[in-house]
């Protein structure tokens, strides 16, 4: 090899600088947090004046949690909120089948930023991973599509009547329930 | 942890129970619903009982944030310090931490001390009694509080609020003074002004790498957020895969909490639809419960490279394709190359995040600067479950090797001391015989070859006279490393260290002085012993090349990070055994540190004439750097004194530039 063709290629590598290692939440999911607890919002703040400022606190706060500090705790509060207003609007009495999409969103919003937050850590923004957040959000909206469509089927066969002995047998179930399962 | 899931089971059949009763209550009204008791009281303990737990659930999820594995920004090479990095260290320590604050202060004074008294005698040409003398009187300097550091004074500025409260960063302030009064006393160029304020600058462009941050914490860790690193406790699972320690990431932890507070509102408030929402945050916590361990033993992982001949700072394009060989998909695949330490990912990501179904492969490719050296290096899979709530963490070697070796071309001509060994070569030596240039004429000898009889003199005079060459002999070189951990310096985290400057250039001169004939050897002193003995031909040149290579005494990853178990050697007896007496040597050092000079200086009495070659790796950032530039500035001066050529190479210039700037000074 000349000394000329040397020369090239040191100055072309003295060009090509370090790519950029971006730790940022990853785009997709972020967006998809983002879209989902818009939804979370709209469909609980509207209807109850307390959870107007949990909502859109809540999406706000989740917003600045993937798109500006870029933190896991923010997230989270801001899913807290999200869900803080899907139980205020629920006591003032909004329709069942929208709080249900409103909790969906919610909780989808919730795991689609912890999960950005998580592949930006892990992998960074630099990196190609949209096939691992598609799958992994629509695997979280079907769970939660699933498990609303179960819910509202009960709800719905009950018809709303239910003896107060029935209802406190179903209220200790579900208490017992969800402490087993508790993570 | 038994107990744990035993009481779950029981806790789990008891609610299903309850739960079909209740079901069975709501269709049988009439014989079974009417006995129970109609009264709310059950109906508001349990929706309390629930809030309480959901409440405890959100304390739980507020404790014990997400974990998950750390990644390390593998697309950056190790970073190495800036010389004067414990200084640095020292001061933060002391100032920020507050920690060890008089024998800091006592080896910062001594440090600072010796320096001055270097640079005195230096100066003045003077004992080093007149210089410490000089020093203590405070009369070595304009800068008054300078003079008072090393004379018992007081920090300038003191109020009375600084003495008590904000002395250490006063302190910190005077330091620098301090070695800005002695960079000025050794009339060095780029003080304190250049250096203020540019410590954020810079950092930007090495990718957050400051010089206070240790290598291994190069982010940030997030506040109410724990990291693991599994490489501990790894065990190997399957062929040429290890697996690291199961995490639970906790990304679900508190929704249950969530379902319950909603449960608890629910009842209390008589609302069907609020008590409803909690299906949801009980789907997602089964979900999260019914996580299964990713397959992860069953991945295969293939490299390839656009050019497996590759000479060190070339680009060269990898292409990893990894295939699911296993029977169930994996939902949340994170890929990570560890690239090895010294490379540098200049283009695309080492990184993919995906999900891989049986029988399906996927790929990703970007391109590295190599460096010399037989490299393997593994890859980081990171498995997840489905919901996200477990991380398998492991790691996979493939067979695939990649070597780079050194071309070892000509670029420069090196110049060579004038002790030559008894081969012919192209050295002039100041002896005469045959060869090019003329040298003088003497007496005939008798069995003087003809062809040097000056036979005009003898048509003129009748006297027989011979006329000499110069003899040209071959040098003797043996190229002795400085490999030691103070060779590990750059003035920049991911620029190039020292040492490995130093390899680069030893190649430029291991050509350049093959190619005049000289024989050429390569020595190095660290922990494991390294002497290629000075030779000649192509088959010592490709010895050198696997040497520059491969040798773990020239391997570019610091000596801290590798487990090479041994000695030290040391280059006085394990060196110099082995020169033979007509050899010199060009060291190879940054001239960090007080050794190295006294190595050149033993070997240079010993009669091997010393060159060394010294990449300059200090920079002048911070006080520690300024003062480690003025420490290296002097040995280089006093070496220079003594006899010793040092050729001081700039980093940002070209081996060649330097070289011509040595050879003027030694021209006069």
């Amino acid at each position: 090899m000349s000394t000329e063709s040397a020369d090239d290629a040191s100055a072309a590598v003295g060009e090509r600088s370090t790519v950029d290692v971006d730790h940022r939440p990853a785009r997709a999911s972020s967006i998809a947090a983002l879209v989902a607890a818009a939804l979370s919002a709209l469909t609980s703040a509207p209807f109850a004046t307390y959870a107007i400022p949990l909502g859109i606190g809540g999406v706000v706060i989740l917003a600045v949690g993937l798109f500006v500090r870029e933190e896991r705790a923010w997230v989270t509060f801001g899913a807290t909120g999200l869900f803080l207003s899907v139980l205020v609007s629920g006591i003032d009495g909004t329709a069942v089948e929208l709080l249900l999409v409103s909790a969906t969103g919610a909780a989808v919003a919730w795991d689609a930023g912890q999960h950005a937050v998580s592949l930006g850590e892990q992998l960074g923004r630099h990196t190609r991973t949209w096939r691992n957040e598609a799958f992994h959000v629509s695997s979280s909206v079907v769970v939660a599509m699933v498990a609303a469509a179960l819910g509202y089927g009960v709800y719905s066969a009950v018809g709303g009547v239910v003896p107060v002995g029935a209802a406190t047998l179903l209220a200790v179930a579900v208490v017992f329930l969800a402490w087993a399962v508790r993570a | 942890m038994n107990v744990d899931r035993l009481s779950r089971r029981a806790v789990a059949g008891l609610g299903t129970i309850v739960l079909a009763l209740g079901l069975v209550a709501i269709v049988l009204t009439d014989p079974f619903a009417s006995a129970l008791p109609d009264n709310n009281v059950p109906v508001m303990l349990a929706g309390t009982a629930a809030f309480l737990l959901g409440l405890w659930g959100v304390r739980t999820r507020y404790r014990e944030a997400a974990v998950e594995t750390v990644v390390p920004d593998v697309e950056f090479p190790l970073p190495t310090p800036a010389p004067g990095h414990e200084l640095d260290d020292a001061l933060y320590r002391l100032t920020t931490l507050r920690q060890g604050t008089t024998e800091i202060r006592d080896t910062v004074q001594e440090r600072l001390g010796e320096v001055a008294v270097a640079v005195i005698r230096q100066r003045e040409q003077c004992s080093r009694d007149e210089a410490v003398r000089q020093l203590q009187e405070g009369s070595w300097t304009e800068d008054d509080a300078a003079a008072g550091f090393f004379a018992g004074g007081s920090a300038p500025g003191q109020s009375f609020v600084e003495k008590h409260f904000g002395e250490t960063t006063v302190y910190e302030e005077w330091v620098a003074r301090t070695v800005d009064a002695i960079a000025a006393r050794a009339e060095l160029a780029g003080g304190a002004a250049e250096g203020e304020g540019t410590d954020a600058e810079d950092s930007g462009d090495d990718g957050g790498v400051t010089d206070r941050t240790p290598a291994s914490s190069k982010r940030p860790i997030q506040p109410g957020y724990r990291t693991r690193s599994g490489d501990d406790d790894a065990e190997t699972v399957a062929e040429g895969v290890r697996y690291a320690g199961l995490v639970t990431t906790g990304q679900w932890t508190g929704i249950g909490a969530f379902a319950l507070v909603a449960v608890g509102i629910g009842l209390v408030t008589f609302n069907p639809a609020v008590f409803l929402v909690s299906a949801i945050g009980v789907g997602f916590s089964a979900y999260a419960r019914a996580a299964t361990d990713p397959d992860l033993r069953r991945l295969a992982v293939e490299r390839e490279y656009s050019d497996d001949d590759a000479d060190p700072g070339e680009i060269v394009e990898v292409t990893v394709t990894v295939t699911n060989e296993g029977a169930s998909r994996l939902p949340d695949l994170r890929l990570i190359d560890r690239v090895p330490g010294a490379f540098r990912v200049v283009d695309g990501s080492p990184r993919l995040g995906t999900t891989l179904g049986p029988g399906d492969s996927a790929q990703f490719t970007y391109e590295v600067i190599v460096e010399r050296g037989v490299h393997d290096w593994p890859l980081l899979a990171i498995g997840r479950d489905m919901s996200g709530s477990i991380e398998r963490e492991a790691t996979i070697e493939p067979d695939e090797e990649f070597a780079c070796f050194p071309s070892l071309r000509t670029v420069n001509d090196m110049p060579v001391r004038s002790q030559t060994s008894l081969f012919s070569g192209q050295v002039d030596t100041d002896i005469g015989g045959s060869g090019l240039e003329f040298f003088s004429v003497r007496e005939y000898r008798e069995g003087d070859p003809m062809n040097r009889i000056d036979w005009k003199r003898h048509a003129r005079t009748g006297e027989l006279a011979t006329i000499d060459f110069r003899l040209e002999r071959a040098a003797q070189v043996v190229l002795l490393f400085d490999a030691r951990d103070s060779a590990f310096l750059s003035p920049k985290p991911t620029e190039h260290h020292a040492l490995d400057r130093s390899v680069q250039a030893a190649g430029e001169v291991f050509a350049a002085l093959q190619d005049r004939g000289d024989l050429v050897g390569v020595a190095a002193f660290d922990t494991v012993p390294c002497w290629l003995g000075p030779s000649a031909g192509d088959g010592h040149v490709e010895r050198a090349r696997q040497l520059f290579a491969t040798h773990p005494a020239l391997t570019s990853t610091p000596p801290q990070l590798l487990d090479n178990e041994g000695h030290y050697v040391d280059p006085m007896t394990h060196v110099r055994r082995q020169l033979s007496a007509d050899a010199q040597v060009i060291l190879f050092s940054p001239l960090c540190d007080d050794y190295t000079s006294e190595v050149a200086r033993q070997l240079d009495s010993a009669g091997h004439p010393v060159t060394i070659v010294s990449p300059d790796p200090t920079a002048d950032r911070t006080v520690g750097q300024r003062l480690a530039r003025i420490e290296r500035e002097m040995r280089v001066a006093q070496l220079r004194e003594r006899g010793i050529r040092v050729i001081d190479w700039e980093y940002d210039q070209m081996l060649g530039l330097s070289l011509d700037r040595a050879k003027q000074r030694w021209a006069v």
